[in-house]
């Protein structure tokens, strides 16, 4: 079997050569072997510049989003940003023709900003290879075994759709993987008061979480709406509370859990914790989980008469 | 759409008056404008004596109510909020009530992942004609809300200079199990 | 900066004797903001007003707040009040210290530092008042009625009488819905044809009234005031306008084809009228059936027809008109129970439905009134009539009640007995739903005067034996099993709605219920309207009815109709969604959820020839309910009169405090 880096090449050709879309929109070798970078592959002799790696990081949904109404673009996408796709067709962001999906069974992705707490120097990194349910990092001048616990995207721990739901062409199969459970937040309210007033007063509203997020894609942000007076833009806890908060349930049924927004925040809030109780409440009310469906009705855009409420 | 060009810039809450031992639940209501809103009327022009801690917003209806509306009471140190639409099927615009629960009953879950206890938010529905149902909402809402006490805040206020946060050397993530 | 004034209200001693009010308006000009504050005996009053006047013009305010009772009562008095003194009717607020305070709590200090705050939240909230505005909408005077049944003709009556043009389109060939086909009509056993066909006549004769049969609503724009509407007349073959309805033609066709107006128990010609006193009397060539349409020679109509008006070539004609309101009348359809087999419908031929039993009875029907059995045509001497079949039924999807087969089953087992004194009858029910002037007693005379047998109870089976036709059952009353040797049994069927009910919704954009009946506005206040404007429904389309509740909706939904036309234009609502187009990012939950499909996503021209789509608000349908608004992430959609920002400034007031 070809390796996922020449399946992904071979598609990617022919999809050009046939031109059936102007342009592919995919991973590249990043900075480090920890690292990828998003390509836009548009001719076939330019394909060899695609790979794909534990290091694929992004979310490329994202530039799907940016790409729509400029014709049909391919893109290379793991469960979750398939799953972002379907949101941003849910929401007429895109449309499903206009996307072609070459879907990658993952079994997750590495934070590099993880890797030194590991134990491994970025800088002297020489490859970062899946091995048997962990990584082997390649360091120079020695091995060293990596736990997926250890250096994956934290959002990766917590999968449960590692194969997209949505996709043309599907390159890997099903990795055998059981999702972790969430216990940061501590079970008494005021402790989780707490915890929250302690997160978000590291914020710096520096909203990373937002520009990397391919569900948030208003074109201005409520945060910049200023004399409506949602929030200031004060950096204060409440205020921080307030954007976060708000940003979560802007969020309800649209985030798909892939963890970008953590990953990038230089604050390292748990924003996924909020994320992933956010869109279990949603589940577990209206048995709806964000974009497996590019056809559903989103979420709090519909109702159902025995939806549950206050007592009659 | 015009909108005055007035910023508001404060963080300041009302917690502030728990301190002086004079505390008094505050509570925002927000109502929609023809059935709860009229309910509450009709328990004043009947006389229906009920405890001064709620302050009314009127909107349309029940789907005018951004959960963000809530968010922002609590921000602003309500120590309770309480939301009142017209019964199912009853929706002056016929559906509005409809996603209003939707979000709301979303709202009220959220905010104990947020830790803020059910209890301090109160969503339900109140007729025109239920204006007995209404002064019992408020009187039964003041009093759970005098037990639990004054809402401590949504978050620690931090000195404007925010310090350089360095990452903390972790080999294992905080709280996960793998199963 | 605004300026604005507070006038704090005593009513009297009602708000004073709870609520310090010249505290009040003390601390109100301190607000910021707030020019002047002042407090008076009865601000409502015509001195109270004059004083808020007086006070626009000496201190120059833009904006008023009205600290008093609730604003249910008394805000158009205010806002009529300060649109007296020069400002925008908008530009007031009012805080309800009257329903939400003094009348509601008796400690002085609480409820006087309650009227402050609720103060203090009206003028933050009219601090960002901006002036609104109602746009006249123009009206187009004319009615479309869609169906023809007793409710579209009793609408399109009422509505050409008080002087507006109708056009009543019918997609059969003549008006008149399913009362024409009946024989007699219940409680009063007036027959139908005698009280419809002069309705008909009056229809077609009225100056005001166009009508459309064979024809069809295509599409459907616009909105209130404004529907363009698109109807195909579908080709009819005759020339309307020639024809005299001589009906040598039919007499003459070569084709027989099952009459659908006899519920397939007659026969009709491929060129036809469906019935004799159809209106228009002009027939219609059935080209599925018309063998020169099946490569066949022919052309006997046209070679008799003494005006020259078969026209063979004819083609549908699709016209696009303007309304300025839609009546929707079409009516029901019965259940087709023959597919499920149960009882024997469709499988034993003297098991008919309720409706063809009505064929069966009239002088004009297939056997000329005569009620005879379709197997063996002898007059049937026992008859079953079962009620409820389908209705009141989960298992065949509906659960409610078609409310006038009680009404039909005793008027036939009435009328049967009335024909034939030595027939018996035996009626199966599960309650006798006789609730209407005159019913109960109808009914009783039935059982009591005509001797109809009723059985409580629900019926088995129902098998062929011999020439008979046996039912069994259960009388749960009496609590044991019956079994009648029949000669004939009918079935009163459910109703139900169209089978092309919702795709008529989805042109009109409106709703339907779980069984695509028409949704009504509100169920008790507005059994007319639906919640788009200018859209009312008549008739059995909403939900099963008899003709006496059919002709009372009709009159009700002309008399809207007519209500809306009476005014000069229409205004829109002040207080309605717009959205910032430069803002918008599409998604459409805006369109998804507004209750009165009052957005959608237009094309708008973006810069260097680019397009984007952005929501746009319909000022027309909009009712200002801002749910549309709760919906929206960007705050690209507000609501006048209701903004986020004013929610917000209402809110921070009191932490400001
Ligand atoms: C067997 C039986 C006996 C009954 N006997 C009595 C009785 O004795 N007394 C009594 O009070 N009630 C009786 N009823 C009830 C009565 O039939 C209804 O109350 C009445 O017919 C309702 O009138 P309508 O105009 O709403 O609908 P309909 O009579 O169904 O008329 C609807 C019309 O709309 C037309 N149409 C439908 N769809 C379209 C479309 N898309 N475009 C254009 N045209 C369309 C149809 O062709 C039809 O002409 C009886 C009902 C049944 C089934
Ligand atoms: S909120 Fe975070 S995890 Fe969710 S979709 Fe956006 S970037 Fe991904
Ligand atoms: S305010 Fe209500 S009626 Fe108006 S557009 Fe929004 S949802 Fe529709
Ligand atoms: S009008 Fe009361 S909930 Fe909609």
């Amino acid at each position: 079997m070809n390796s996922p880096t020449e399946q992904i090449r071979t598609e990617a050709r022919r999809l050009l050569e046939s031109g059936d879309v102007s342009v592919v929109i995919g991973y590249g070798p990043g900075s480090t072997p920890a690292r990828a970078t998003p390509v836009f592959v548009r001719r076939a002799e330019d394909v060899d510049r695609l790979f794909w790696s534990p290091a694929c990081a992004q979310n490329l949904a994202l530039y799907v989003r940016e790409q729509a109404g400029r014709g049909k673009v391919a893109v290379v996408a793991k469960g979750c940003d398939a799953r972002s796709i379907a949101t941003l067709i849910q929401e007429k962001q895109t449309r499903r023709e206009d996307v072609y999906i070459i879907g990658v069974a993952c079994s997750g992705v590495v934070d590099p900003g993880r890797l030194a707490p590991a134990g491994v120097d970025e800088g002297t990194l020489k490859s970062l290879a899946p091995e048997n349910g962990g990584l082997k990092a390649d360091c120079g001048d020695r091995d060293v075994r990596l736990e997926r616990e250890m250096v994956l995207k934290r959002a990766c721990l917590f999968c449960d759709t590692p194969v997209p739901p949505l996709s043309d062409t599907l390159i890997g199969e099903a990795p055998p993987l059981q999702p972790a459970t969430d216990q940061t937040l501590p079970e008494d309210l005021d402790a989780r008061r707490e915890f929250w007033a302690e997160q978000f007063s590291k914020c710096v509203r520096c909203y990373a979480c937002r520009q990397v997020c391919p569900a948030c894609y208003c074109k201005e942000c409520f945060t910049d709406r200023l004399p409506v007076g949602w929030v200031s833009k004060r950096i204060a806890g409440p205020e921080n509370w307030m954007y976060h908060t708000t940003r979560a349930f802007h969020l309800a049924g649209r985030c798909v859990g892939c963890g970008e927004c953590e990953r990038v925040c230089p604050a390292d809030i748990p924003i996924q914790t909020l994320m992933r109780r956010m869109a279990g409440e949603v589940d577990a009310l209206f048995g709806y989980r964000a974009g497996m469906d590019p056809d559903a009705e989103p979420v709090l855009a519909t109702y159902r008469d025995d939806d549950e409420g206050p007592a009659e | 759409m015009a909108e005055t060009p007035e910023v508001f810039e404060g963080a300041e809450t009302m917690n502030g008056q728990a301190a002086e031992g004079t505390w008094e639940p505050k509570i925002l209501g927000i109502l929609c404008n023809w059935c709860s809103y009229a309910g509450a009327d009709l328990a004043g022009s009947a006389r229906l004596q009920h405890p001064p801690n709620v302050r009314i917003v009127r909107v349309p209806c029940s789907g005018r109510v951004d959960p963000q509306f809530v968010l922002k009471g609590f921000l602003r140190g309500f120590d309770g909020v309480l939301v009142s639409g017209c019964h199912p099927g009853d929706c002056h615009y016929a559906k509005g009530n409809y996603y209003a629960r939707r979000r709301l009953t979303l709202l009220t879950r959220f905010l104990e992942t947020m830790g803020i206890p059910r209890e301090r938010f109160q969503f339900q529905w109140v007729s025109a004609s239920e204006g007995a149902r209404w002064a019992e909402s408020v009187r039964e809402m003041t009093e759970r809300i005098r037990k639990l006490g004054p809402f401590q805040g949504v978050g620690r206020p931090v000195p404007l200079l925010i310090p350089v946060v360095a990452r903390q050397a972790e080999t294992q993530p905080v709280g996960v199990e793998a199963q | 900066m605004a300026r604005v004034g507070v006038f704090v209200c005593w009513c009297g001693s009602n708000i004073a004797r709870t609520v310090d009010v010249q505290r009040v308006a003390e601390e109100a000009g301190r607000i910021p903001g707030v020019v002047f504050a002042t407090d008076y005996k009865y601000m409502c009053s015509e001195p109270g007003q004059t004083m808020v006047r007086d006070a626009i013009r000496d201190h120059r305010l833009d904006r008023v707040v009205v600290a008093s009772c609730s604003p249910r009562l008394h805000e158009p008095t205010f806002q009529r009040c300060i649109s007296e003194a020069g400002l925008n009717p908008y530009m007031v607020e009012m805080a309800n210290i009257r329903e939400h305070c003094s009348w509601v709590h008796q400690d002085k200090d609480a409820a006087t530092e309650k009227a402050i705050d609720l103060v203090r939240m009206a003028v933050a909230k009219a601090r960002r008042d901006f002036p609104l505005f109602r746009n006249e909408i123009p009206i187009t005077k004319r009615a479309l009625v869609i169906g023809g049944g007793v409710a579209g003709i009793q609408a399109a009556l009422d509505i050409a009488d008080a002087g507006y043009p109708v056009t009543l389109v019918e997609r059969t060939p003549s008006i008149g819905g399913r009362m024409a086909q009946y024989d007699k009509t219940f409680p009063t056993l007036d027959c139908a044809a005698c009280i419809l066909t002069p309705k008909m006549v009056d229809c077609a004769s009225h100056p005001n009234i166009t009508i459309l049969t064979y024809a069809e609503v295509e599409e459907v724009t616009g909105f209130v005031g404004n529907f363009n509407i698109r109807i195909r007349k579908k080709a009819r073959g005759v020339d309307m306008e020639k024809c005299t309805g001589c009906g040598v033609c039919y007499s003459k066709c070569p084709v027989k084809v099952p009459n659908e107006f006899e519920e397939g128990m007659g026969e009709r010609r491929a060129i036809y009228v469906p019935f004799p006193q159809a209106v228009p009397n002009v027939p219609v060539i059935d080209r599925e059936h018309c063998r020169l349409n099946n490569d066949l020679k022919c052309g006997v109509c046209q070679k008799l027809c003494p005006t020259g008006a078969i026209a063979y070539d004819q083609q549908d004609e699709v016209v696009t008109e303007q309304f300025g309101a839609i009546v929707v009348a079409t009516g029901f359809r019965m259940w087709d129970h023959s597919q499920i087999g149960e009882y024997g419908y469709g499988s034993i031929p003297d098991v008919i439905s309720g409706l063809q039993f009505e064929r069966l009875m009239n002088a004009s029907g297939p056997t000329e009134g005569k009620i005879v059995r379709p197997s063996d045509h002898r007059p049937p001497k026992t008859v079953v009539f079962v009620a409820c079949v389908g209705s009141r039924s989960e298992n065949h999807g509906h659960e409610y009640c078609s409310k006038v087969c009680c009404m039909y089953t005793a008027k036939h087992a009435l009328l049967l007995k009335e024909k034939y004194p030595d027939t018996q009858s035996y009626v199966f029910y599960m309650d006798i739903r006789a609730n209407g002037k005159g019913y109960e007693e109808f009914v009783r005379r039935t059982i009591e005067e005509y001797g109809a047998n009723y059985i409580r109870g629900r019926v088995s089976r129902i098998y062929r034996h011999g020439d008979k036709v046996v039912v069994k059952g259960a009388d749960t009353l009496l609590g044991r099993p019956v079994e009648i040797e029949a000669d004939m049994v009918v079935l009163a069927t459910a109703m139900e709605p169209q089978e092309d009910a919702k795709d008529l919704a989805r042109k009109l954009g409106i709703s339907t219920d779980q069984h695509n009946w028409f949704s009504e506005a509100h169920p008790k206040l507005k059994p007319v309207e639906v919640l788009s404007s200018g859209i009312f429904l008549a008739g059995a389309c909403q939900y099963p009815k008899d003709i006496p509740d059919t002709v009372a909706q009709a009159s009700g939904a002309a008399s809207k109709v007519a209500g809306l036309f009476s005014k000069p234009h229409l205004l829109s609502e002040p207080m309605i969604a717009s959205v910032r187009e430069e803002d918008c990012a599409a998604c459409g939950q805006c369109v998804q959820v507004c209750p009165f499909s009052a957005i959608e996503l237009v094309e708008l021209n973006g810069k260097n020839g680019a397009s984007r789509r952005a929501a746009r608000v319909n000022e027309g349908l909009c009712h200002g309910c801002g749910t549309c608004v709760a919906g929206c992430r960007g705050s690209c959609i507000d609501l006048r009169g209701f903004t986020n920002a004013q929610v917000l400034s209402e809110i921070d007031a009191l932490a400001l405090a």
